[in-house]
């Protein structure tokens, strides 16, 4: 198989170079990177135009949804905090959620998201030898743009980001250099009401300025001014279809040309039949469920600033010991000045163990929240409108 | 639901004849996501390449006794072909499915595609090479046509197995046997592939109440559309067709006996305001919450 591997080389090595190998000093390396001649106006090589729309392709999209509907198993516990008890295991805890990595490239002010795939659960970087480095490798051998621009994320009931999702996106953000990140979240409860759901957002500029120290603790939130609610700053959507599907999706959809006319009532030729699933009511079904989503938040969020609380004041019995060494320490020494004797040295720096806690999972919870109740008013709100129809 | 332009042959279902349980699938359920991929890396081919085609491997589920195959993801392989071989890289599948098996989808290969319509010698080889990896199940071909031809038969998708044929086993040797092939998607993807089909795709974070809106003119022109052939069914001018009168007798006989929902909308509308009434609180708190976490900072 030595040929077919070294083919699959020449196949790689004909594509055009990685737009990825763009860095900001273009004039030593203008002899490796080279960019097509049509898109060199269109490519932006310092990253400087700010991302102000998303679009993601068709096949994004369906391999999004095909992903919120596989069984996936329970995601593993992991515990962000140095936590004295591991949080309280929720229904929303353990709930799996979707992620996965979003390729595509970035021209003119316009991400397009061209393909993605899942991740498994418990991936928080992209490291040199990460299941996504891997994976892309392959993709890169069959022509699929290989420069990861962002995450997916399915959630359910309305939710937020998680921690790790935000994790992913620094690490994203930080690997390409260029740009930002989008992050899409596709809300999979809100489909049996024959409503869809997708979002994009990156992070905010405050939250950018944050990330890149990689201290989110108070001095830095306070900063920046970063609250849940203004963490992400959302982008519009669009979706493009290449042709060739929109004309598969348009045999799909068209009604038989050779309708037996004999029966009224033929057998229903399109595979896409007509749906009136918005119009049943689906509050009895659906409100307890997004009650139960916001306690469980409303839970792990209590816990997390149980968490933060204690480290807080672990903090502050540690400053109170210190200086009371160094109360300690200045009384010994008046008193040994007195005596005539030599004097200690002052007491050191104090060690560690004082770092602020990091307040981000507290942040990402308190959006999830958020996040859900809002869900619950518009639920309610539709089942409103429902009654009064 | 099926895919290509219907066929007269019939398909049989039949109950396994033998304990051993394996048979050649009766139907393929494909998910759209997998006709997305494939057409997709059809278009991303470089149009410098020799071949005429794409190949890539199917993955997905099988029903216990093999007789429903469902495909939920593809990937494609590098190949090449010319008159005297045909080769593709086989650590690159093995990589690629171990890969694909860590992500938490239970998924086992079942088949290989080509976008190519045409089942030649070459293909015999490459599902012989398939079955080899399906074992005991017999691999899957899918094949789409991408050449839009004028007759509007383009993109059809088939479905085939194969069989051995000849006296002696050797692996070109097989015949081909049509699987009809469905598409399959759940009801959560319904709203999304109504929003890829409507033409032209509107943004997909619309607020939901367009939707209640859209689907309550549409049920109520059907109503009018019933109503105008009952009218005119009675005034003599349309011939009655007894299984229309029965299919509506059907229905609003269904309708009027479920006339006890009156009571639960209004029950439920106590907890609805109640609930609205909540989350409006737990936001406001949560908004608070963050504030007074920067108020604190800023005063420390």
């Amino acid at each position: 198989m030595s040929g077919a591997k070294s083919m699959a080389a020449a196949l790689s090595a004909s594509l055009p170079a990685p737009v990825r190998a763009k860095t900001p000093q273009p004039v030593q390396q203008s002899n490796e990177a080279k960019v097509p001649q049509r898109m060199e106006g269109v490519l932006d090589v310092e990253a400087e135009r700010d991302i102000e729309s998303v679009k993601l392709n068709s096949l994004v999209f369906l391999k999004m949804m095909k992903h919120s509907t596989d069984n996936l198993p329970p995601p593993p516990s992991a515990s962000f905090q140095q936590d004295r008890n591991a949080p309280p295991p929720t229904a929303l805890s353990s709930h799996p959620d979707a992620t996965g990595i979003l390729l595509g490239l970035d021209l003119d002010g316009v991400m397009e998201v061209e393909d993605c795939f899942a991740l498994p659960a418990g991936e928080t970087s992209l490291g040199a030898n990460s299941y996504s480095s891997r994976l892309v490798a392959h993709l890169r051998s069959v022509q699929t743009p290989d420069s990861a621009v962002g995450i997916y994320l399915s959630t359910h009931n309305g939710g937020f980001a998680t921690r790790a999702a935000i994790d992913l996106l620094i690490s994203i953000e930080r690997i390409t250099k260029r740009g930002r990140a989008v992050l899409v979240i596709h809300d999979q409860s809100a489909a049996p009401a024959g409503d869809l759901s997708v979002r994009a957002y990156r992070l905010s500029e405050g939250a950018w300025e944050a990330a890149k120290t990689a201290k989110w603790d108070t001095a830095v939130l306070s900063e920046n001014k970063i609250t849940a609610a203004n963490m992400l700053s959302p982008l519009p959507v669009t979706i493009s279809t290449p042709s060739l599907l929109n004309a598969l999706l348009a045999t799909l959809t068209a009604p038989a040309s050779t309708s037996s006319s004999s029966s009224v009532l033929g057998e229903p030729r399109s595979p896409f039949p007509p749906t009136f699933s918005a119009l049943t009511n689906p509050l009895p079904a659906s409100l307890p469920s997004y009650l139960s989503d916001t306690l469980d938040a409303l839970t792990l969020h209590s816990h997390e600033a149980n968490n933060v609380a204690y480290l807080v004041r672990q903090i502050g019995r540690e400053k109170a010991k210190h200086e009371q060494t160094i109360k300690d320490r200045e009384e010994e020494n008046l008193r040994r000045r007195k005596q005539g004797l030599s004097e200690l040295p002052p007491v050191g720096e104090m060690r560690g163990g004082i770092k602020d806690p990091n307040r981000l999972e507290l942040l990402c919870l308190q959006g999830q929240v958020d996040g859900l109740a809002k869900g619950m008013s518009a639920e309610a709100g539709k089942g409103l409108v429902r009654c009064y129809l | 639901m099926s895919l290509d332009i219907g066929s007269s042959a019939i398909h049989l279902n039949l109950p396994p004849a033998s304990s051993s349980q394996v048979r050649s699938p009766s139907v393929i359920n494909i998910h759209p996501s997998v006709l997305a991929s494939i057409l997709t890396h059809h278009s991303r081919k470089p149009s410098e390449s020799s071949t005429p085609r794409v190949i890539g491997t199917l993955m997905g589920t099988r029903s216990e006794s093999g007789a429903e195959v469902e495909v939920r993801t593809s990937f494609a392989l590098p190949h090449s072909e010319d008159e005297n071989q045909i080769a593709f890289d086989m650590e690159f599948l093995m990589e690629m499915v171990d890969l694909l098996n860590k992500n938490g989808t239970k998924e086992v290969i079942v088949g290989w595609y080509a976008t190519h319509s045409a089942l030649n010698a070459y293909s015999a080889v490459i599902q012989n090479f398939f079955s080899g990896e399906t074992v005991p199940y017999p691999a899957v071909h899918l094949t789409i046509d991408t050449d839009l031809s004028e007759q509007g038969k383009g993109l059809g998708v088939k479905g085939w197995v194969s069989n051995q044929l000849g006296l002696t086993p050797k692996p070109e040797s097989c015949v081909f046997l049509p699987v009809p092939v469905q598409l399959k998607y759940a009801d959560s993807e319904r709203a999304a592939l109504d929003m890829l089909t409507s033409q032209p795709t509107p943004s997909p974070s619309q607020p939901p109440l367009p939707t209640l809106a859209a689907s309550l003119s549409d049920l109520s022109n059907l109503i009018d559309n019933a109503l105008t052939y009952v009218k005119s069914v009675n005034a003599g001018t349309t011939q009655p067709d007894a299984q229309v009168g029965r299919y509506l007798l059907e229905g609003v006989g269904r309708w009027a006996g479920s006339e006890g929902e009156e009571g639960g909308v209004k029950a439920g509308l106590q907890d609805t305001l109640t609930v609205a009434y909540l989350a409006n609180l737990v936001r406001s708190q949560v908004e608070l919450s963050g504030r007074l976490t920067l108020l604190q900072q800023g005063t420390n």
